[in-house]
């Protein structure tokens, strides 16, 4: 036969390492796609097999990327346990095979597949959807917080910002301004996974909530993650300063989202926008809007 | 003027450096490097705003920073990825590394990367193929493109030509640079039974501008490229033959699995000056032996890295 050229080569060798099952099936099919095999292709030196040779690339493949998820999920491994996160990380790195330059887009696949793989047919009341949905929920705060860590936070502007008081908001509103930075994430969840995550994040005994709609703020300040449970109005409040605007126009908002008076949240807010500046959930600017661009 | 710059493309000798590794930001953050630069894998700070960046800049300071890629794929047959090509030129324009490198392996095809530093088939075709890429490569970057030999496993029966001689003629043809890791020419002489000696007399000392030193594993016949232990004495003498070659260039230990602390990093590098000196009176360091399959190509991936 005439050698193989570099095209079909590489996707013989491709098809090797990415497909699933055993050496034996992998070369079959591999084979079969591009009309090559083992013996014709993988040179014999030594006295090391060609099978022993193609072996260290195709376990090492999925050695390496069950690593990379191994060490983005630490949270969602503990509560699985080690053996069940590695049979559903495997079959992720088989279900699809990463497409991009980066590795860290491996974890986004992975929720994909928990999402796409859980049984449909199971009734919401049943006990067993919680133990098919909280891995799900988990593994997307897991994200969430994995990618706060990782976009642009306000640690440049520390220490240009001043703490805003009750006073700034009651009687200056008008005057502040407020933005989120790129490291907020806002997520829906089907269950409060804050108390449950902070537990096993640091090995401390758990039990396992019932399921309740929660929506989880995550952001981060000097480097340091923080994590909130909110509730509706306080989502649409950050939902609405993802636009930069006036403090009064974000409340207008979360008001108009919610159905509750404007004025209730601007009293609320006096205890909780302090908050959400000190976890680096909100930038204010207290010059109005053109200070959140200054 | 002088040959040694002009020979290495204008870059120049950085001295001793190691990887810049999670590990240590803490440590790096409050003392001073101890080493004379560092090389960060580029893929791990690309899209990374967080703390590893604010380390990055935190060393970028004090010392040179080299960007080493895992993900260029300079030998694939599938089109250059020029969403990657873009943002590793974006982060070399912030970053002013001393110069940008990859290996010379491709990583996947059909849209897939297997994430690993997959061999060349080595033939006069291929030969060509990954000119003309390095060739693009460089245009766009605007800077030599510096590749390395990777460790492998297996060669492919339609090659023509050994890697030095590949590698040789990339370099002499488009005029990018060589990163020789010694390690993994060790590696590979053992596991194709080639003399690792001739190897590295028949790359051309010119194109030489960096040089890495590494540990292996045992694992039964083959040797596999694992990044986790001690550099062997093997692997310093081909080091010392390869910088008398050379007239000394940039050297880097690397050390991606089981990462010592900071202090035993930087004496396992120093180690280097003594052999630098002609001083090959180290101690036996034998390579660990293991009946577990390794992870072969370690692509450092970065565990999450956050202010403590």
């Amino acid at each position: 036969m005439n050698n193989p050229g570099t095209v079909q080569l590489q996707r013989w060798m491709n098809e090797v390492i990415t497909t699933q099952g055993n050496m034996q099936f992998k070369l079959q099919k591999a084979g079969s796609l591009y009309h090559l095999d083992i013996n014709d292709v993988v040179a014999e030196t030594r006295d090391v097999s060609i099978y022993s040779r193609m072996h260290v690339y195709t376990s090492g493949y999925v050695m390496r990327l069950f690593e990379c998820l191994s060490a983005d999920f630490p949270v969602l491994q503990k509560f699985m346990g080690e053996e069940v996160f590695t049979h559903f990380a495997n079959a992720s790195l088989m279900w699809s095979p990463s497409t991009s330059y980066s590795l860290y887009d491996l974890g986004s696949t992975f929720i994909r597949f928990l999402e796409a793989t859980r049984p449909k047919h199971i009734d919401e009341n049943d006990e067993q959807s919680i133990y098919l949905d909280l891995p799900i929920e988990i593994a997307r705060a897991e994200r969430a917080r994995s990618e706060s860590l990782r976009a642009k936070g306000l640690e440049e502007l520390a220490g240009s910002q001043s703490e805003i008081s009750p006073e700034d908001i009651l009687f200056s509103a008008h005057e502040l301004a407020v933005s989120t930075p790129e490291c907020l994430r806002l997520v829906q969840l089907s269950f409060p996974v804050k108390q449950l995550f902070e537990q096993l994040h640091h090995d401390e005994p758990y039990e396992v909530p019932y399921p309740l709609p929660t929506y989880l703020a995550v952001s981060r300040m000097n480097y340091r993650p923080s994590m909130l449970e909110i509730n509706d109005w306080q989502y649409e409040f950050l939902v609405a300063c993802q636009t930069p605007q006036p403090l009064t126009d974000a409340i207008n908002q979360a008001s108009a989202a919610t159905n509750i008076p404007s004025a209730t949240i601007l009293a609320e807010m006096c205890i909780w926008l302090p908050i959400l500046q000190s976890g680096g959930f909100v930038h204010i600017a207290t010059s109005g809007i053109a200070g959140l661009f200054g | 003027m002088n040959d040694k710059i002009t020979s290495r493309l204008g870059l120049p000798d950085l001295g001793l450096g190691v990887g810049l590794r999670n590990k240590h930001f803490h440590h790096l953050l409050n003392n001073p490097p101890q080493v004379d630069w560092f090389e960060i894998i580029s893929e791990n700070y690309m899209d990374d705003y967080g703390f590893v960046r604010h380390v990055l800049h935190h060393v970028r300071q004090q010392v040179p920073v080299v960007m080493h890629g895992v993900s260029m794929s300079i030998g694939s047959t599938d089109p250059l990825n020029m969403e990657y090509l873009k943002k590793l030129k974006t982060l070399a324009e912030e970053i002013e590394p001393m110069w940008v490198s990859d290996h010379l392996c491709w990583t996947g095809v059909m849209g897939i990367n297997t994430h690993d530093l997959l061999p060349m088939p080595l033939t006069y075709e291929s030969l060509k193929h990954v000119a003309d890429r390095v060739d693009q490569v460089q245009n766009y970057l605007k800077r030599p493109l510096i590749l390395e030999n990777p460790s492998s496993y297996l060669e492919f029966k339609a090659s023509e030509m050994p890697e030095w001689e590949f590698l040789a003629s990339l370099a002499k043809t488009t005029g990018c640079g060589l990163l020789l890791d010694v390690n993994n020419v060790f590696v590979s002489a053992h596991n194709h039974g080639f003399d690792a000696e001739h190897y590295i007399r028949n790359i051309p000392a010119e194109h030489v501008v960096q040089m890495h030193i590494a540990g292996p594993t045992d694992y039964g016949a083959l040797l596999v490229d694992t990044h986790d232990q001690p550099v062997p004495h093997k692997v310093w003498q081909l080091y010392k033959l390869a910088h008398e070659l050379t007239g000394g260039v940039s050297t880097l230990l690397e050390w991606d699995a089981n990462i010592p602390e900071y202090d035993e990093l930087v004496a396992e590098l120093f180690k280097a000056k003594k052999v630098l000196k002609g001083d090959m009176g180290l101690p036996e360091v034998p390579i660990q032996a293991t009946d577990t399959l390794p992870v072969s190509n370690p692509v450092h991936f970065q565990l999450e890295a956050q202010y403590e």
